[in-house]
């Protein structure tokens, strides 16, 4: 048991590693993307600047900004590197290319999930990073930042993994979750203390950003442990939950006559 | 013009067929003005305001309603992706050999995609914003055709950049991060905040960018109409159409060149 999971542990850090390299091979372009996605992230700066200029009795500060944004770039992006599949997972599904993957004596979903790496994501983690040590230039910050880019990298990629698995069930659902699949992005850029009532607990629950980003954002601020082992063990549980979704849903897949191999 | 006014018809009828897709792509849009909603009711209340820097709360959001509303229709695949798709593997040397121009091509489709986008994300937006904030008593209904005029020039303004970028294909290998950051600038500077928002300082900058002329402008009309800043705002966007066509004009005719060069 312990062999066949480092087997495919290894595996997936060569898919990784090559993924990577594969998206090195044109270095110009792979310094140009990661750098254009730092700059498009940074602008958003400006953004905070003009809303803070108007905003007399606001109770968020610009160092809790800085982390909201540090945090969810670091996790977006490191999803995106190691867990980029995700995002191809309804071309899979609806074109029948999983039975490369099925044919395969590894774990399937890890497969998928490790499949494919964003280039400009290199950019997210990097500006992430710059951000979080802008805000907070300390060595537990920096700890806390890779902890919480892990567990964030990993709740976002299984969020993805539960919408998408609802395209096994019926093809129509493709738009609905893939529009869904921005929430985290689109709602963790903001702080909490925006949101009220029936939203603020969706947002903590069915839509996992607190447990993306503002929980993160929280430890960073007070060192509040108690936090950081509750977003360990939310983490733990959506893995577990995102797994037992998907392969309900591959009970369902129907194979198609698609000839295709991966090497 | 008839074989453009055939290949918009072929791209109106294909989108017909995914018209709940064009609804439910909306929801992306629509999270963003709840977000925004969100946000300016908070900033609106803990302040104590009814208005900031001129704008009313009920104002800022159909701002922000119409902005977003505006750049979910230039935000088209057809403008974004497929001119790129068709340089960086090669069928661009097969599309640019047939009778027709491939840049009114791409446009002919783009409003035949648009046409249904336009009903789906106008009913969308305005169902929306009536909900979250209920109407805006400062609309008058005897501008609106005045307003629909600048309008539709914000989105040629909006739809040329996007095709300039795309075009870019034809020097580097990928051209969707100048469409990230164009996305980005737009945002900041067009969508969220009405120009009135920003450090006088800055104003004048944004007031004569093609970001005025292509969101804040049209939208302003909408919310708060004046004649004399409507007429600033037409002749701003005339000005932009004209110069960002000769602009895609000389890089497409450059790229075809440079494409030849490679053999296509």
């Amino acid at each position: 048991m312990l062999t066949v999971a480092k087997n495919q542990f290894k595996v997936s850090l060569l898919s990784i590693k090559y993924n990577i390299l594969r998206s090195m091979v044109n270095k110009s372009s792979f310094l140009f993307s990661v750098l254009l996605m730092f700059i498009s992230n940074a602008s958003f700066l400006i953004q905070w600047v003009v809303i803070f200029s108007v905003s007399d009795g606001a109770d968020f500060t610009m160092k809790q900004v800085l982390l909201l944004w540090g945090v969810i770039a670091c996790s977006y992006g490191l999803s995106n590197i190691i867990f980029g599949g995700v995002h191809y997972l309804p071309e899979y599904i609806i074109n029948g290319k999983l039975d490369a993957y099925l044919v395969q004596p590894k774990n399937v979903l890890l497969s998928v999930m490790t499949s494919h790496t964003s280039v400009s994501a290199f950019g997210d983690v990097i500006y992430g990073y710059v951000v979080i040590l802008l805000a907070s230039p300390n060595l537990v910050s920096f700890m806390y930042a890779t902890l919480f880019s892990i567990t964030g990298a990993i709740i976002y990629a299984c969020f993805i993994i539960i919408l998408y698995s609802s395209i096994f069930y019926s093809i129509n659902y493709r738009e609905l979750v893939g529009s869904l699949t921005r929430i985290p992005t689109s709602f963790g850029t903001y702080p909490d203390n925006i949101f009220d009532g029936v939203l603020k607990i969706l947002l903590y629950t069915i839509f996992p950003i607190g447990f993306i980003v503002y929980l993160p954002v929280k430890v960073l601020l007070y060192n509040n442990i108690l936090f950081a082992i509750y977003i360990v063990l939310f983490a733990l549980f959506i893995v577990l939950l995102a797994s037992t979704i998907f392969y309900l849903g591959l009970k369902r897949y129907s194979s198609t006559n698609l000839m295709s191999a991966r090497v | 013009m008839r074989k453009y006014f055939s290949i918009y018809k072929a791209t109106l009828l294909e989108n017909l067929q995914y018209t709940k897709g064009i609804f439910l792509s909306f929801i992306g849009t629509g999270i963003h003005i709840f977000i925004f909603f969100a946000l300016w009711k908070y900033l609106y209340s803990s302040g104590d305001k009814e208005i900031i820097n001129g704008y009313t709360f009920v104002q800022m959001i159909w701002y922000v309603t119409f902005t977003e509303f505006l750049t979910h229709f230039s935000n088209s695949i057809i403008l974004r992706k497929q001119p790129s798709t068709d340089i960086s593997n090669g069928n661009i040397a097969y599309v640019i050999n047939k009778p027709y121009s491939y840049t009114g091509y791409i446009f002919s489709r783009f409003f035949g995609e648009s046409t249904i986008k336009l009903v789906v994300t106008l009913l969308c937006s305005l169902t929306l914003g009536i909900i979250l904030i209920g109407p805006l008593s400062t609309f008058s209904v005897k501008y609106l055709p005045l307003i629909i005029i600048t309008m539709f020039f914000g989105v040629i303004i909006s739809a040329l950049i996007r095709l300039i970028i795309s075009y870019l294909s034809f020097w580097v290998e990928n051209s969707e991060p100048f469409q990230w950051l164009f996305k980005t600038v737009f945002l900041i500077f067009g969508v969220t905040f009405p120009l009135e928002m920003f450090p006088v300082w800055l104003q004048p900058v944004i007031r004569y960018s093609p970001i005025y002329a292509a969101l804040s402008g049209p939208v302003k009309m909408i919310v708060d109409f004046n004649i004399s800043e409507y007429l600033l705002v037409v002749i701003s966007q005339l000005f932009y159409i004209v110069l960002l066509l000769a602009i895609l004009v000389f890089e497409y005719k450059k790229g075809v060149e440079k494409l030849n060069v490679n053999g296509g």
